[in-house]
C-alpha cells in the first residue's frame, strides 16, 4: 500500500491561462463601466471594475488553491471546485490512457495539459490543467504504471528511436497535396464583389479613348490576382500542414504506440495496442498514383479529437505502413486472394451518382435550355462509377477481414474478427432491383467516412459471408 | 426470409395492432393540422387538402403496418440474434450474444396495452450500437435476457 505525503497543486503559471480565459468576464463589466462613463453615473463605474477584478483574478485563484491531485491507496483522487466540491477518485488500474496536451499558451509557459481517459469512455475522464511540463511526463509514466505508484516517484527518461516520424519536407509534401480550397471560396467572393463595384467604373470609362488599353490592363490584373490566389492556396494548405505536423514523431514501447506533433500547439497521444479496432489505409487522388499512403488506426474511446480515428502515418510509403502494422500485431494487407465485388456494383454506382445529375439537368433544362449541356456531366461521372468495379474487392481471412474500395480515393481496411460488434446487411429499393445488398461489419469508435462495407454484394453471396463474420466473431 | 442467412420466426400478431394503433395517433395530429390548414387558408377548391390528408391516414393505418409486420423477424440461436425488418429498405442484423454489453426490456404505453415488449441490445459498437427487437412478449424476451446473461456470465466467470 502506498501513501503520498501530501496533495499536489497545478501548476502556479495556468494561473495566467485561467485569467486569461475568465478575461471574457471583464467584457460585460467593461462594457458597463463604458456605459455608465459616458453617462456619468460613477458609482456603477466602480461596481463595474469591482466585479471585473474579483471575476477575472480572484475567482481563478480560489479555483486554483480549490484544486488538489494525488495519488494514494492505488487510484488517483481529484478535488476541485469552489462552491461544487467534487472529488473523483480513479483507480490506477482503469487508467488506459495518458495523454499530454499543450495549447500555444502552455507551450510558452512551459506547461502541459494531462488528460486521463479510462476505458470505454469518450470524454476524458481525469484532466489536470495545467501542470509542469516535466511534472507532466513525470505523472504520466507514473499513472501508466499501474498500482504501486507514489505521486512522488522520480521519472524515467528514455528516448526510443522513432518507429516513423516525418521529416520537414515531407510534411511540406503533405501540405502541398493537401492544398486548401479555402481561399479558392474567398477568391470568388472577392471577385463577385469586386464585380459589383467595377461594374459602374467600366461603364464610366467606355466612353474614353484609353478604353482599349484599360480593357488590357484589366485582363492582367485578373491573371495576377488568379495567380495570387492559387499561390494563398498553396501557401495556405503547407502551412496548415506545418502547424499540424511538423515534427511529426511515432514510438512503440510496452504495447503502446506514442504520437508526438505540432508546431505552435504540441500534441502528444498515447494509445494502447489493445485499444486499436482497425487499421485503415487511405489513399488520395494524386498522392496514391505516387505511391502515398495514410494509416489511421480506429481505437476505442480514443483521446484524440472526437471521431476516435487517429493518424499514426499521416504520409508514407507502403514500405513504412507495413512494420508499423506488424508493431501494433496487425496483418498486414494481402497481395493476392481478393474477391471482387462484382460487375453490378459498377452498375448500381453509375445509376446512383448519374440519376440526381440527369435529374437535375432535365429539371433546369425545363427552364433553361442550356441546362441540357449539364448532362455533359454525366461522361466523366459514370466512367468512373463504373471503373468502381475494378476497385472494389474483399478477403475474409483466417483472423481478419479486409475491404478494398474507393476509384479516386483508394481506401483499405484490416479488421480482426475480434473487432466486429455487429453485422448488418441492408438492402434499399435499387439493390433490391439489382439483386444487390450492402453488409456491415460495425466496429467501436467508427466515424464519419467511407466505411468498410461490402457495397452492392450480391445477394446469393450474403448468407455465406454472414455466416463467416458471424461465426469467426 | 429475405436474405435466407437463417429462417426467422415472425413477431407476435398483436404487434401488427402496435403498429397501427402508433400511425392512428400519428394521423390524429396530422389530421389536425390539415383541418386546420383546411379552415383558415384559402384553397382554390374545398378538401384540396384534407382528402389526401385523409387517403394518407388511411394508407399509414390500414395498409403500412401488416406490411411492415410481414417483413419483420427475429430468431434466436442462442450464439447471436438476429433482427429483420424494413420493406422498403430491408435489413437484417446479427448481434453475436459475446458482444453484448448490456440489455433492456422496454415497454411504451401502446405495448403495454397489448402486452409486447421490445428487447434493446446494446453492444461497443457505432452506428448499430443498440439493435432493437420490438414486438414479442414480455416471456421471450426475459428468456432472451436471461439466456444470454447466463453466457456473458460465465465468460467473466
Amino acid at each position: 500500500m502506498t501513501d503520498a505525503e501530501g496533495a499536489r497543486r497545478l501548476h502556479p503559471a495556468s494561473l495566467l491561462i485561467d485569467a486569461a480565459r475568465s478575461a471574457r468576464a471583464y467584457a460585460i463589466p467593461g462594457i458597463v463601466a463604458l456605459v455608465a462613463g459616458s453617462r456619468g453615473e460613477f458609482r456603477w463605474i466602480g461596481i463595474a471594475l469591482l466585479a471585473g477584478l474579483v471575476l477575472g483574478l480572484v475567482l481563478p485563484a480560489l479555483r486554483w488553491r480549490a484544486f488538489t491531485y494525488r495519488i494514494e491507496g492505488g487510484a488517483l483522487t481529484i478535488e476541485q471546485g469552489l462552491s461544487n466540491r467534487r472529488r473523483r477518485t480513479i483507480p490506477l488500474d482503469r487508467i488506459q490512457d495518458v495523454s499530454l496536451e499543450q495549447g500555444v499558451a502552455e507551450r510558452i509557459l512551459g506547461l502541459a495539459k494531462v488528460k486521463i481517459e479510462t476505458g470505454g469512455g469518450c470524454a476524458d475522464e481525469g484532466l489536470l490543467d495545467g501542470v509542469g511540463l516535466s511534472e507532466a511526463r513525470r505523472l504520466r509514466q507514473v499513472l501508466q504504471r499501474g498500482r504501486g505508484a507514489s505521486v512522488d516517484a522520480p521519472a524515467e527518461t528514455v528516448e526510443e528511436a522513432p518507429l516513423f516520424a516525418m521529416p520537414f519536407g515531407r510534411v511540406l509534401l503533405l501540405g502541398l497535396f493537401n492544398f486548401s480550397l479555402v481561399w479558392l471560396v474567398a477568391l470568388m467572393w472577392l471577385i463577385g464583389k469586386a464585380d459589383d463595384m467595377l461594374e459602374l467604373d467600366w461603364s464610366a470609362l467606355a466612353d474614353t479613348a484609353e478604353h482599349a488599353s484599360m480593357v488590357r490592363l484589366g485582363l492582367w490584373t485578373i491573371l495576377a490576382l488568379i495567380g495570387l490566389v492559387l499561390a494563398l492556396t498553396v501557401i495556405g494548405g503547407v502551412a496548415r500542414a506545418v502547424i499540424r505536423y511538423a515534427g511529426f514523431r511515432l514510438t512503440h514501447r510496452d504495447g503502446r504506440f506514442r504520437l508526438q506533433q505540432g508546431l505552435f500547439a504540441r500534441r502528444d497521444t498515447v494509445i494502447l495496442d489493445r485499444r486499436i479496432q482497425l487499421a485503415q489505409v487511405r489513399g488520395g487522388a494524386i498522392r496514391q498514383w505516387l505511391g502515398w499512403r495514410a494509416l489511421e488506426f480506429q481505437t476505442l474511446g480514443g483521446s484524440d479529437g472526437p471521431s476516435g480515428r487517429l493518424e499514426v502515418a499521416p504520409l508514407a510509403r507502403d514500405t513504412e505502413i507495413g512494420p508499423i502494422l506488424d508493431v501494433a500485431g496487425f496483418p498486414r494487407l494481402q497481395a493476392d486472394g481478393w474477391k471482387g465485388i462484382g460487375n453490378r456494383h459498377g452498375l448500381a454506382m453509375a445509376l446512383r451518382r448519374g440519376a440526381p445529375i440527369a435529374l437535375a439537368a432535365s429539371v433546369a433544362g425545363w427552364f433553361e435550355p442550356w441546362a441540357w449541356l449539364g448532362l455533359i456531366l454525366l461522361a466523366p461521372v459514370i466512367a468512373v462509377a463504373l471503373l468502381a468495379t475494378r476497385h472494389h474487392d474483399y478477403a475474409l481471412r483466417e483472423t481478419d477481414m479486409q475491404v478494398r474500395r474507393g476509384v479516386l480515393r483508394r481506401h483499405a481496411w484490416i479488421l480482426p474478427y475480434a473487432s466486429v460488434q455487429v453485422v448488418s446487411i441492408r438492402q434499399g429499393p435499387l439493390q433490391r432491383m439489382l439483386g444487390l445488398t450492402t453488409v456491415s461489419a460495425d466496429s467501436a469508435g467508427a466515424s464519419s467516412g467511407p466505411r468498410l462495407d461490402l457495397v452492392d454484394l450480391p445477394a446469393a453471396l450474403v448468407p455465406e459471408v454472414a455466416r463467416e463474420l458471424v461465426a469467426r466473431a | 426470409m429475405t436474405f435466407a442467412i437463417i429462417p426467422l420466426l415472425p413477431l407476435e400478431g398483436g404487434y401488427v395492432k402496435v403498429l397501427r394503433a402508433r400511425a392512428a395517433i400519428r394521423s390524429v395530429l396530422l389530421f389536425a393540422a390539415a383541418v386546420g390548414l383546411e379552415l383558415f387558408v384559402d384553397w382554390p377548391f374545398p378538401g384540396i387538402v384534407l382528402v389526401p390528408a385523409l387517403a394518407f391516414a388511411i394508407w399509414m393505418v390500414g395498409v403500412v403496418p401488416p406490411r411492415r409486420w410481414k417483413h419483420m423477424g427475429y430468431a434466436y440461436t442462442g450464439r447471436e440474434l438476429h433482427v429483420a425488418s424494413g420493406f422498403l429498405f430491408r435489413s437484417h442484423t446479427v448481434v453475436p450474444v459475446s458482444r453484448v454489453q448490456h440489455i433492456d426490456i422496454v415497454q411504451g404505453p401502446v405495448e403495454r396495452f397489448f402486452s409486447l415488449s421490445t428487447l434493446v441490445l446494446n453492444t461497443a459498437g457505432s452506428d448499430a450500437s443498440a439493435v432493437v427487437l420490438p414486438g414479442i412478449t414480455r416471456e421471450t424476451a426475459e428468456e432472451i435476457r436471461d439466456s444470454i446473461r447466463s453466457q456473458i456470465g460465465s465468460a467473466l466467470a
